[in-house]
This record gives C-alpha cells, sequence and structure tokens, in this order.
C-alpha cells in the first residue's frame, strides 16, 4: 500500500506549488538573460498546461536529458553554473524541473523546499523594502503550498499560512535582534563592473555624468551628526582626475597615498549608509578624520579598506572649505601641467587670459567670466561633439553647449593652459533632505563633475565649479530646478514621497544595515552595556518571553475551547484514584467517586477530595451558569490535586 | 502500517477527549530538512552579512516551533472512536463508522489508522461528519477492530501528532449463508425448552428488529411512531405447528464447520423470512425460538 507520501496531490495543491514558485521565481528572472527568461516562462506555463490535464511525469532518461539541456543553456548564456547568477539560474530551473518530475507528494514537497533556497537568491542582489517585502510573500505561498500539497483544503491552507506566519513575525524579530554579528562578512560579494547605473566611471568622457542622471538610483544616505551644511556647500568628492589624453579624463589610481593637510577649522560629522563603490567612498570637502574602515589616499579622497558589495555605514568628519592645503613637488606639478597636443584655440585663450591677469585668482575669474558672458549654455542634451582630439575647442568656440563634464573638462584644460596645475574632480553636489527621518539622500541625479586648481601662491587646491558660471540653480537647487524639463525630474515632494523615502532610509538603518554597531546602540538603549553571550541570551529569553505572549494567550484561548474543564478535571481525578483495571471509570459519577474514596483511601486524602468533589457537584449540577472563572480554577485545581498526589 | 511506531503510545478509551499528555509528536522529514534549509540560510546570511536571509532562517525556526502548535491543534479536544452496527455476515464488508467531535469548530485534517487501512478526515464543525471504512470479512467469529491511531501533519506537514484510541468494539460475523436443499426436518417433540406460542393464531407474540427482506405489513407502525424504531410482530400460532428443526445432525458428519455453520445460517435465514418457528440443535444445546432467536442463533452458528 502506498504511504501518503507516495501518493498523488490533487490539481489545486499542484496549482499552488507552481504558483509558490512563480512567486519565488519573479525576482530572479529580472536578472536572467532575456533567452533565459523566456524558456523558464514558457516552460512554467506548459507545466500549467500539464496539471490540468493530469499529465504527471517524465521519464528517467527524458529528465537526465532536460538537466544536461538547462546546464549547456545556463552555461552558454551566463558562462557559468557555479556562484551568484549561474548557480542561481541553474537552480532556477532544476526547481522548474523538480516539478515535471514524479508527482508525488514527495516530489512536490521537494520541489517547495527547494524554492524555499532561491527565496535567499534574490537577496544577495537587493535587500531594499521591495525584497523584504517579496520574501515574506514568497514565504507565504510556500507554506499554502506546503498546507494544499499535505491536503488541507485551499482557504484553511490560506489562514493558516497567514496566521502562522504573523504569529510568528516577533519572535523573528527578536532573535534578529539578538543574533551576534560578525564585523564583516566573511565572503564578500565582488562588486559589480557595471557602473553606469549606479557609479561614477573613473573615466570621464562628455556624456559620462549625464548618463548617470537618468537613472535616479540611490548612491547614498547620510545623517549629520550636529550641524547641516548647506546644499551649495555639499561637494562630496569620490575620485580625482589628472590625466588627460586629449578627449578624455582618467581617475588617478588610489593607490597613491594622501599628501593633501586639509585644514580643522569648520568641521563636520556625518555617518554614511552605502555600499562602496570598487572601493571608493564619497567624502565631504574635504575629509580629516575617517573611521576604521576605511583611509584617506591621494586627491584627498576615501576609500574602503575591504571593497564588497554590502551596505554598511562609514562615519566620517570633514572640515567644510573650498580650499585644500597640499604641497606639490615638481613631479606633481608636471603631471597636474600636462597639456595634450590638441585643442589649440583653448591653449591661446588660456594663455592670453594668464597673461592678462595678475593674481592666479584673477586668472580663474577671467576665465569663469568668459563662460559667464559669451552665451554658453548648461543642458542634458548638448549636440554631439565630433570624433577628433580638438573637443575642448569645439565646446568652448563652436557649440557652447554642455552638462557639467563638458565644463568641468574645458575648464581644467582652460587652467592647465594658463600654467596652473588642475585636475578634475567627480563625486556628487547637494542632495535631498527628508525632514521626518532627518536624513540627506543622494542619488546618482545629483552626480556632478568640477575643477580643482592648485594656487601656488597659497600651495592650496581651490575647488572651483564652472557650473555655476551658467547655472547657479544647478548648485543651489538640484538638477531639477535647473532643468526640470529635460532630466525629468520634477521635484517630488507629497505625504507619499516623503513616506517612500523615509520608510527607504528607517529600512537601510535598522533593517539592513543592522550591524555591530547598531546592535551595540539597541543593547546598550535596553541597559546593557556590552554585547556578548549573557546579554545575548538576556534579550533572546526577556524578548522571547514577550513575543510568545500572543502566542501563549491564543494558545491557552484555543486549547481551553478543546476541553470541558469540569468533565475533563473530574476524569483527571478518576485516572489519579481509580485502580488502572477499574471497569466502568466513565459511568461513575463524583458520589461514587467519593464514597469509593471514603471506603479506600487515607484520611488525607479524603481531606483534600472531599471539598474538590463537593464543590465539582455545585458547579456542575446546582449551579445553572457557573462562571468560566470558577470553573477554570476549580480544573486548575483538579490538575494540582493530580500532579501532587500518587 | 508497519512503519508507524505505536508501541509508545499508550492507547486512551474511546470517546475520552485527547489532551496534550495523549499526543506524541515528532518532526517529518520534511520538517527537518526545513531546519536544514534553515540553518543553511543562517550560515549564508552570517558568511554574507545579509539581514534579510538572517531574517528568513529565523522566520522559518519561528515557524517550526510555530508548527508543533498547530500540528497538536488538530488532535487536541478530539473524543470519539470506531463503531459498528448491524449484523455482518462473512463476505460482506464491515462499514466501521468513525464518529469524532469537539467542543469548537476549528478546522482539523488528520488520517485514522486501523490496522493497515488509512481514511483521511477532515472538517470544520464540531461534529465531524460520520466516515466509513470498509473492512472485509473473510470468516466468521469475532473480528476485533484494533486499536485506532489517529495520525495529523496538518497543516504544513512538518509535524506529526499521534494518538491512539483504544478500540472496545469487536464485530461478531455471522457464517455466510449457504443456499442447499434443505434436508426435512424434524419436528419439535423431542425438543426441550418451551415455545412462546401456544395461544390464538392472532395473538401478537412478541417484537423483533425488523431485518431486511420482512414484509412491511409486519411493521409495528404504532411503536415506530413513538419510539422511531422499526420492529416487527411475531404471532403466537392456534395450530399445534411445532417449530421446524434446524439441526447439525441434518448434515454428514464429516461436514466442516465452517460449511456447516453456512448451511445452518441459510436455513435460519429462510425461515426468520418466512417467519417460521424454529429450533436450531447444535453439538452443544438448542436454541429454542424466543425474542432474541435469530441473534443468539447466528452468535452460536459463528462460535461453531
Amino acid at each position: 500500500m502506498k504511504t501518503f507520501r507516495q501518493s498523488y496531490p490533487s490539481q489545486t495543491a499542484q496549482y499552488t506549488a507552481l504558483i509558490a514558485l512563480s512567486v519565488v521565481s519573479l525576482p530572479l528572472l529580472l536578472q536572467l538573460p532575456a533567452l533565459l527568461i523566456a524558456i523558464f516562462l514558457f516552460t512554467l506555463f506548459a507545466r500549467f498546461i500539464l496539471v490540468s490535464l493530469n499529465i504527471v511525469a517524465l521519464k528517467a532518461w527524458q529528465t537526465i536529458l532536460a538537466i544536461i539541456g538547462i546546464a549547456a543553456l545556463v552555461y552558454f548564456n551566463i558562462n557559468s553554473l557555479v556562484g551568484r547568477d549561474g548557480g542561481i539560474a541553474f537552480l532556477l530551473f532544476l526547481a522548474l524541473l523538480k516539478s515535471f518530475e514524479g508527482g508525488t507528494v514527495r516530489d512536490w514537497q521537494v520541489l517547495l523546499l527547494a524554492s524555499l533556497f532561491l527565496v535567499v537568491g534574490p537577496l544577495l542582489f537587493d535587500q531594499s523594502i521591495l525584497s523584504g517585502l517579496w520574501m515574506a510573500l514568497s514565504l507565504w505561498a510556500i507554506l499554502v503550498a506546503l498546507a494544499s500539497v499535505n491536503q488541507v483544503r485551499l482557504k484553511n491552507a490560506l489562514s493558516q499560512a497567514s496566521f502562522a506566519l504573523l504569529l510568528t513575525f516577533p519572535l523573528m524579530g527578536v532573535l534578529f535582534i539578538a543574533t551576534p554579528r560578525l564585523p564583516e562578512p566573511l565572503w564578500k560579494m565582488p562588486q559589480s563592473s557595471d557602473t553606469t547605473v549606479s557609479g561614477l566611471s573613473e573615466t570621464l568622457n562628455p556624456g559620462s555624468v549625464s548618463e548617470l542622471i537618468q537613472s535616479n538610483s540611490l548612491a547614498f544616505n547620510a545623517v549629520f551628526n550636529d550641524r547641516t551644511p548647506g546644499k551649495p556647500e555639499m561637494y562630496w568628492r569620490l575620485m580625482t582626475m589628472g590625466e588627460f589624453d586629449g578627449t578624455s579624463w582618467q581617475a588617478t589610481p588610489t593607490r597613491y597615498p594622501n599628501t593633501s593637510n586639509p585644514t580643522t577649522d569648520n568641521p563636520i560629522s556625518y555617518t554614511m549608509t552605502m555600499a562602496d563603490q570598487n572601493g571608493r567612498l564619497p567624502a565631504l570637502d574635504y575629509p580629516t578624520v575617517v573611521d576604521e574602515q576605511s583611509e584617506k589616499r591621494v586627491g584627498a579622497t576615501v576609500v574602503a579598506k575591504n571593497t564588497y558589495a554590502q551596505l554598511r555605514r562609514f562615519t566620517l568628519k570633514s572640515s567644510l572649505s573650498n580650499r585644500l592645503p597640499e604641497n606639490l613637488d615638481q613631479l606633481q606639478k608636471q603631471h597636474y601641467l600636462y597639456l595634450s597636443r590638441n585643442n589649440y584655440q583653448t591653449q591661446s585663450l588660456g594663455k592670453t587670459l594668464s597673461a592678462e591677469s595678475k593674481t592666479s585668482e584673477e586668472f580663474i575669474q577671467k576665465s569663469l567670466q568668459f563662460i559667464e558672458n559669451n552665451g554658453f549654455k548648461y543642458t542634458l542634451t548638448p549636440p554631439k561633439l565630433d570624433h577628433s582630439p580638438n573637443q575642448i575647442d569645439t565646446f568652448l568656440f563652436q557649440t557652447k553647449q554642455g552638462f557639467c563634464e563638458h565644463y568641468a573638462s574645458a575648464f581644467a584644460f582652460l587652467m592647465r593652459s594658463g600654467g596652473l596645475p588642475s585636475r578634475v574632480v567627480t563625486g556628487y553636489q547637494g542632495g535631498t533632505y527628508y525632514p521626518d527621518g532627518n536624513f540627506w539622500q543622494v542619488r546618482s541625479k545629483d552626480a556632478h563633475a568640477w575643477v580643482e586648481v592648485w594656487l601656488p601662491e597659497y600651495q592650496e587646491w581651490l575647488r572651483v565649479d564652472p557650473t555655476s558660471a551658467v547655472s547657479n540653480s544647478r548648485i543651489n537647487g538640484g538638477i531639477e530646478d535647473a532643468l526640470p524639463e529635460e532630466s525629468g525630474l520634477q521635484n517630488q515632494t507629497g505625504f507619499w514621497h516623503e513616506l517612500q523615502q523615509t520608510s527607504q532610509f528607517q529600512w537601510q538603518q535598522w533593517i539592513v544595515g543592522f550591524d555591530v554597531a547598531k546592535q551595540n546602540m539597541l543593547f546598550s538603549w535596553l541597559g546593557l552595556n556590552r554585547v556578548n553571550a549573557f546579554t545575548i541570551l538576556l534579550v533572546i529569553l526577556i524578548g522571547g518571553l514577550i513575543t510568545a505572549a500572543p502566542i501563549f494567550f491564543w494558545w491557552r484561548k484555543v486549547s481551553r475551547q478543546q476541553i470541558n474543564p469540569l468533565s475533563q478535571g473530574f476524569l483527571l481525578l478518576k485516572e489519579r484514584i481509580l485502580p488502572t483495571d477499574w471497569a466502568s471509570t466513565e459511568s461513575m459519577g463524583p458520589i461514587e467517586l467519593l464514597a469509593f474514596v471514603k471506603e479506600h483511601g487515607t484520611e488525607e486524602m479524603i481531606k483534600k477530595l472531599e471539598p474538590l468533589i463537593n464543590e465539582l457537584i455545585k458547579l456542575h449540577y446546582e449551579e445553572t451558569n457557573p462562571s468560566k472563572q470558577k470553573v477554570w480554577r476549580w480544573y486548575a485545581k483538579a490538575k494540582s490535586f493530580r500532579r501532587k498526589n500518587h | 502500517m508497519s512503519q508507524w511506531s505505536n508501541h509508545s503510545l499508550k492507547p486512551v478509551a474511546q470517546d475520552t477527549p485527547l489532551s496534550w499528555r495523549h499526543l506524541q509528536l515528532r518532526p517529518t522529514r520534511l520538517g527537518l530538512s526545513l531546519l536544514v534549509i534553515a540553518l543553511a540560510v543562517w550560515v549564508g546570511a552570517l558568511n554574507y552579512s545579509i539581514n534579510l536571509a538572517y531574517m528568513l532562517s529565523f522566520w522559518i525556526l519561528a515557524f517550526f516551533i510555530m508548527a508543533y502548535l498547530l500540528t497538536s491543534l488538530q488532535l487536541l479536544g478530539l473524543r470519539g472512536g470506531a463503531h459498528y452496527h448491524g449484523e455482518l455476515f462473512v463476505g460482506d464488508e464491515a462499514d466501521i463508522v468513525f464518529q469524532f467531535s469537539s467542543l469548537s469548530n476549528r478546522y482539523r485534517a488528520f488520517h485514522v489508522v486501523l490496522d493497515e487501512y488509512r481514511v483521511f478526515i477532515q472538517s470544520d464543525q464540531d461534529v465531524i461528519p460520520d466516515t466509513i471504512l470498509a473492512l472485509p470479512t473473510t470468516r466468521r467469529g469475532y473480528l476485533v477492530i484494533p486499536n485506532l491511531i489517529l495520525i495529523s501533519t496538518a497543516p504544513f506537514g512538518l509535524v506529526q501528532a499521534k494518538a491512539s484510541l483504544q478500540s472496545t468494539s469487536q464485530i461478531l460475523v455471522y457464517p455466510r449463508a449457504e443456499a442447499h436443499p434443505i434436508p426435512s426436518s424434524m419436528t419439535n417433540t423431542e425438543l426441550e425448552g418451551t415455545a412462546n406460542t401456544q395461544k390464538g393464531g392472532d395473538d401478537l407474540s412478541y417484537l423483533n428488529e425488523y431485518q431486511r427482506g420482512e414484509s412491511l405489513q409486519h411493521v409495528a407502525w404504532k411503536v415506530f411512531a413513538k419510539q422511531r424504531r422499526l420492529l416487527s410482530k411475531y404471532f403466537e400460532s392456534e395450530s399445534a405447528h411445532p417449530p421446524d428443526v434446524i439441526s447439525y445432525q441434518d448434515y454428514p458428519e464429516n461436514t466442516s464447520a465452517d460449511r456447516l455453520a453456512s448451511f445452518l445460517c441459510y436455513r435460519i435465514l429462510e425461515a426468520e423470512k418466512m417467519h417460521q418457528s424454529y429450533s436450531l440443535v447444535l453439538p452443544k444445546g438448542t436454541i429454542p425460538p424466543s425474542r432474541k432467536q435469530r441473534a443468539l442463533a447466528l452468535s452460536a452458528l459463528s462460535m461453531l
């Protein structure tokens, strides 16, 4: 005879299992190449049809062939069967294949277990609020399917799964808070090489920054620990670019040490929550103190000591200033003065303006005025520059339209032409403040490029933003103020927008970014100075008791519904008092029991039992509607008697 | 079901509400696999520092603990057992009726295992509709209904709750009636005992449970109206017809006990159908006509 696990589940159960697999697969599919998505969806749809036709299983040789085919498909599209992308794709298809195999209860249960494992996959890519909600939805769908495969009616499967998840949520929360965390991950996820969506490239070309604006993806959140700077002061430097080949600027490698020495006149402290961008971290001009996870490098940039893709918190201090003292040696000066053999018009202009100026600052001012007074336009969609090496000339003397990278590139070249060492700096400028959460959000739309010019008179770098000469509103208000229509980014306000961004921030802080520091902070708030084995157990114990309370009250209510306390209590008494082979235990009434005890029992037993039985008679036979408290109290006494008397 | 290890289960009397101490709980293979997955997810979360994965592993663990409570609720408070009503002959199927009830109308789903047979019951009412399991009968005599094992893995299949209900029922299986040419029967002159049949022919002698096949004209309808019981009237006979003698001695000595029982059973049933008075003569004694003669006779033949 077949066991239950060898039997076949109902059609409804099979549908729920396939739906659970679909829910789990959805975010994973978005990471796969289009061909794999199409094949997966087609195969899943085919399985739904086969279930409706009651067609059960593939034969063994068909299964083996299918596995080989899937492996080949995944490998040729992703070039791997292991690792994050290839491994997840392979597991996803294997899970789908499981639904074609066998068809017994056991097979569907294995499929659902595999689905549960797949839930982890997307979390490697994304831990946003949506991911969290999807995770809960997937877990719920899998539970519904498990119940359905276990022969539970669908409506009961839905309610039981919902109920179980809700009741267990608090206990999960306690364990989440109390479990110790490692200072940093043991297995670090490698950075993605694709920086076009979220990060700034290490090469600056015309269009490098303007392309990023469109994605508007989140770069980082920042909280200022004491005071908040004004938006025009918020220059978040990410990398400096000193090498120019005539068309593009190249970031200075981070292996070079920092030789600058920022002042500490105007300190400001802040914490950023972000994943580092290939090791680079943005910092407000100019960083003075970094935390233990990061360090300063060339050009007063900041890098993470260990780079990986997971989100974390960095706390830095900066001194708000537009000047950075640094003594440049001869080699450095040569590096920052290098001019390629092109753009001669610009070189000529630079020399002319420099000759007309008495000081370096005067030269800078004249150059800015040149931009301001010669009909330049700030735009996201400038005319395409030719492919010649004289793009700066074309921009400065012909098109006169560009975005920040055009102005920064041209201005830096102009400065070098006038004999002033200069470099391009890329990063972010400004941000959006959310008062409800008291945090600043910096997105890719805030990406920016500006210039630093070295002043030999002062032996320091001066920050110069040539964009301010064409669009002051960009610096003061952001891209949505400067180019509302071109950017497609209106200043988003409103309750829902604020709520969404604040929720996202709090989610980052307390869920995704819940690390050792946050745990220590929470434990201190609970009056526990340290996170150690004892305090963890204490939190689990107390938290567990608190969160188990709803479960306890629910359990008490439900279990009380199962029994009649007077009958059950009386049965307990009889079981304790009467011999095990007594023939008429069930039919014996309270008076008979009392008579039995008086005949066979000790004085002490009679003394304990008589009032108990008399109370039972009163509650059960004399009172028409005894109160629940009295009844349950009597039951507790009966249980206590049973426990204490042998 | 040999895989169920029931030796540690203490049977509970039927119709006793199941309480916590009557249950045996253990995780299923699926449940253990779930725990392994939770552990694997936790290891991944720890190593990659993915907080959402931590949440997932803890949620699975908390949920597994919850499954113990939910599964035990499938059986807690349940009371009932197996019953059989009516006559049963060899070759018939014994319709064992499982009747369960509880004080609450929460959803329950469980299996009742009876020897190697299993039936699935689910309901969200306090009185669970009767479920019938047909057991084949192959020989006459007592058919002992073994202890019932109640098993539930609902709702999710992660934990198994088991309880045992003591069976107090045993069914007497009557022999199969084998049609054959009836040998001529003896009269009652040699019989001992009396028959209660000496008064007027229309006088009611006794009432007995209505048997399938009997004429509806003989049904005591007034009794039915009052008590909702179908009873047949048995009348006294004025004539001196003595009861037919149905005797084991009517058959060769080498007739097997089973066959003999079958033959005698046939004759009894025929006599009952025709409302004929009879006496049954068996090696160990005689069963004269009486109110409960049918039951007594068939029982005696079951134990022949």
